[in-house]
């Protein structure tokens, strides 16, 4: 009786699952194509969630046989490779440009450059911009931001420290022990810290390749048998952590804690209690999680060393789930059209860049009316974002002009191999000479190298 | 062949009745086995298995044996880290293992408003991990501002680093660690010591023994089963310690509080080294069986 019992369930369980199958393939033969697209903002963002769906809204005016499915996870560094393991990994999603090669070595991020060929994306892409989205001279991501690293200064705190010109721009230092000197004024002035520089989560190495690249360190070689060298473990590294070393001990204008990411920068900054930080624009957050005076914002160039002024880009690329149909992929740069992050002008796009401006200015977060370089270089393209730029400024140009003139101001790409393992141990090697005051950086700087090309470099494939 | 299929359906011809006449008995345990299937076994052994590849994100490449087991462990700081690992939990022994004791026999001894102090010793337990860790590292803060130095300094004492000092950031963790699962385990030896048949107590009273007699000869054996278990679990807890360091120190300063756990961390979610994370994972539970292991002979010879 049992058995029989058991046996029926099983039947019963059996019939349901074959009615929902069959149920989806009848979906399927709709044809209408289903697209997730992550880092949809959450409803607690009512501004940016109302013109995401009017985007939603003219997607399906325009392509109805595709649907969109929002997806809020906001995809950090940590939770990609948990989800792009377990296939969870929306259509589309944004992350960072650091994170772009391991996604791709990983398998991570799909390889779109027939895609990108085929929707002209490639030939209207700024140039500077296609390493940054390339991995072994393979397209895996669109840009959605782009900006090269600059000084940001908190105005209240340098008027405090009478650090103001006439015509309203900040007195920015030009070079790192300019910088030092203002931070000192500005600890004097307000009794807060003048400066703050990352230590966590691989973003104190990030930043410190910038520093160290414009005291001449060159981080790595490749020799003629294609092996990596470690180079940094030299004088000008040595000076470069021992500027940091001072920042704390000599100038004492860093924060009293040593353990500070981004996150912990932004909040020191908005709040008073960190007048600069090395960043790239334009820092919404500051605005709109930490509900800072968007007129108090302002950027200055990234300060020279002795081989002068490095900066590197940063910012946000789309990517594409490698589990993603061709008809799915199509689907993602039709979107990608429809909310203006892409070359093709349309009149949705107009419409709904126009959204996204108007949106910044009723929330007060920094609409610059330049910047110092255009994603798309296609002029239809950049004629229109000056344009609306022109139109939507919200800030003084006084506050941004210095960071927009990007005069003498180096690009370097990120270096080319070990990325994140190379800022883990920089990291590491920071961390230690802000909290051991006796720290030697020669010793350190030496360390580091040696665990650069044991752990990792001479483990290269 | 022919007789190695027969001996198969004579296996299976032997089995289903054993089944069938307990069917319930068998249904009931599938859950249990399903569960322990995915939830346990499958990842131990695929993490053994995974461990001997070269992975691609999550993708096996290619079979190199040992290689990523030799990749850890000639890492410069794979000394270090290991160090670390003991570290916590040789800490967390000196700190956390006796206070359960002594707060659950006090306990035992308290007669009024008992349920009020249970509550409160239990209250850490159920608290979100991230709050309790947030909670300490803003304790912790380094310089005037944070809330343990200002106490000291209104005792005129200097501002501590506290978890930026490489040499006591894990025994500032460690005592997150005990702070918030203690009140946990005080319960378990609460339970222990409230089982204990109260005619032994009248008897040792009548005897005239005081506290200390009852604490060695009644409360102590008592116990003792109980504290040999949690000793072990505690040994197993705390070696693969992970979110605490993770969030309140990200492993240092300079990898000074890092451990096994939070270095596969590290390898899988900000390398992506799937494949030397799972061996860091391996070298780990090897360990923890040793050590577990040494520690039951030792205990068994003891015994005898």
């Amino acid at each position: 009786m049992n058995t029989k019992k058991i046996i029926s369930s099983m039947l019963c369980v059996a019939i349901m699952s074959m009615s929902m199958l069959i149920s989806g393939c009848q979906n399927g033969s709709d044809e209408k194509v289903s697209i997730v697209i992550g880092n949809w903002p959450s409803e607690t963002d009512v501004a940016t969630v109302k013109y995401y769906n009017e985007y939603k809204r003219m997607m399906n005016e325009k392509y109805p046989d595709i649907e969109i499915v929002p997806d809020t996870t906001q995809i950090s560094t940590k939770e990609f490779a948990a989800m792009a393991s377990s296939g969870q990994l929306p259509n589309l999603f944004v992350s960072s440009y650091t994170e772009l090669p391991l996604a791709a070595q990983s398998g991570f991020a799909l390889d779109i450059t027939d895609y990108c060929k085929e929707y002209q994306y490639t030939t209207n892409l700024n140039p500077l911009l296609v390493d940054k989205v390339s991995y072994d001279e393979r397209v895996y991501g669109i840009p959605s931001t782009a900006y090269s690293l600059g000084l940001a200064c908190n105005r209240k705190m340098f008027e405090t420290a009478g650090l103001v010109n006439e015509d309203g721009s900040l007195q920015y230092p030009a070079t790192y022990d300019e910088l030092a000197q203002t931070a000192v004024k500005i600890k004097d002035a307000t009794g807060q810290a003048g400066f703050s520089f990352p230590t966590m989560n691989n973003q104190g190495g990030w930043i410190f390749t910038s520093l160290a690249w414009s005291y001449g360190v060159d981080f790595m070689e490749q020799d003629s048998d294609g092996k990596w060298q470690a180079t940094f473990d030299s004088p000008e590294c040595v000076e470069a952590l021992q500027y940091i070393k001072d920042l704390k001990w000599k100038y004492d204008v860093l924060p009293d804690n040593s353990f500070v990411d981004v996150t912990e920068q932004r909040k020191l900054f908005a709040s008073d209690q960190a007048a600069m930080y090395l960043m790239h624009v334009p820092e919404r957050m500051l605005v709109k999680t930490y509900s800072m005076d968007k007129d108090d914002i302002c950027f200055g160039r990234v300060p020279a060393g002795p081989e002068g002024r490095y900066s590197l880009m940063g910012g946000n690329v789309y990517m594409i789930s490698p589990n993603s149909t061709p008809e799915q992929v199509d689907a993602v740069f039709k979107w990608l059209d429809i909310i203006g992050e892409s070359p093709n002008v349309s009149d949705y796009m107009k419409e709904n860049l126009r959204l996204e401006f108007e949106a910044d200015n009723n929330e007060n977060v920094p609409v610059m009316k330049t910047v110092p370089f255009s994603i798309w270089i296609n002029d239809e393209r950049m004629q229109l974002e000056n344009e609306l730029r022109s139109e939507y400024a919200n800030v003084p140009d006084v506050n941004f002009s210095d960071y927009s003139s990007f005069e003498d101001v180096i690009i370097q790409e990120e270096e080319p191999v070990a990325t994140q393992e190379l800022y883990s141990i920089l990291d590491a090697g920071i961390q230690e000479v802000l909290t051991d005051e006796n720290a030697d950086c020669e010793a350190i700087v030496n360390r580091m190298a040696n665990d650069f090309q044991v752990n990792h470099l001479d483990k290269l494939s | 062949m022919k007789t190695k299929l027969e001996n198969q359906k004579l296996s299976i011809k032997r089995l289903k009745p054993m089944v069938m006449k307990n069917i319930a008995g068998w249904l009931m345990l599938l859950p249990t086995v399903v569960f322990a299937y995915f939830i346990i076994w499958r990842p131990i052994v695929m993490g053994f298995y995974q461990s001997l590849f070269d992975m691609q994100g999550s993708t096996m490449l290619e079979f190199v044996g040992l290689e990523n087991y030799k990749d850890i462990i000639t890492d410069t700081n794979f000394t270090k880290v290991l160090f670390n690992t003991f570290k916590y939990t040789g800490f967390s022994l000196l700190v956390g293992f006796l206070p359960p004791v002594i707060v659950a026999i006090l306990l035992n001894e308290v007669r009024h408003i008992r349920a009020f102090f249970k509550t409160a010793i239990y209250l850490p337990v159920v608290l979100p991990g991230i709050a309790v860790y947030m909670l300490w590292y803003y304790l912790y803060l380094p310089g005037e501002s944070g809330l343990l130095n200002t106490i000291l300094a209104s005792f005129g004492i200097d501002p501590q680093p506290w978890l930026q000092d490489a040499g006591t950031s894990i025994l500032w963790i460690v005592i997150t660690m005990t702070w918030q699962s203690f009140g946990g385990s005080t319960l378990m030896y609460l339970a222990a010591l409230q089982g204990i048949n109260r005619e032994l107590y009248e008897a040792a009273e009548i005897d005239g023994a005081g506290m200390r007699k009852r604490l060695r000869y009644i409360m102590l054996p008592e116990i003792y089963p109980i504290a040999l278990l949690l000793f072990i679990r505690q040994i197993i807890g705390v070696f693969q310690v992970m979110e605490q360091p993770l969030a309140m120190t990200g492993g240092g300063p300079n990898g000074a509080s890092t451990s096994l756990a939070l270095l596969a961390y590290k390898y899988a979610f900000e390398y992506f080294q799937f494949d030397k994370a799972m061996a860091t994972g391996v070298i780990t539970f090897i360990i923890l069986v040793m050590i577990t292991g040494v520690y039951l002979v030792l205990e068994k010879k003891m015994n005898d």
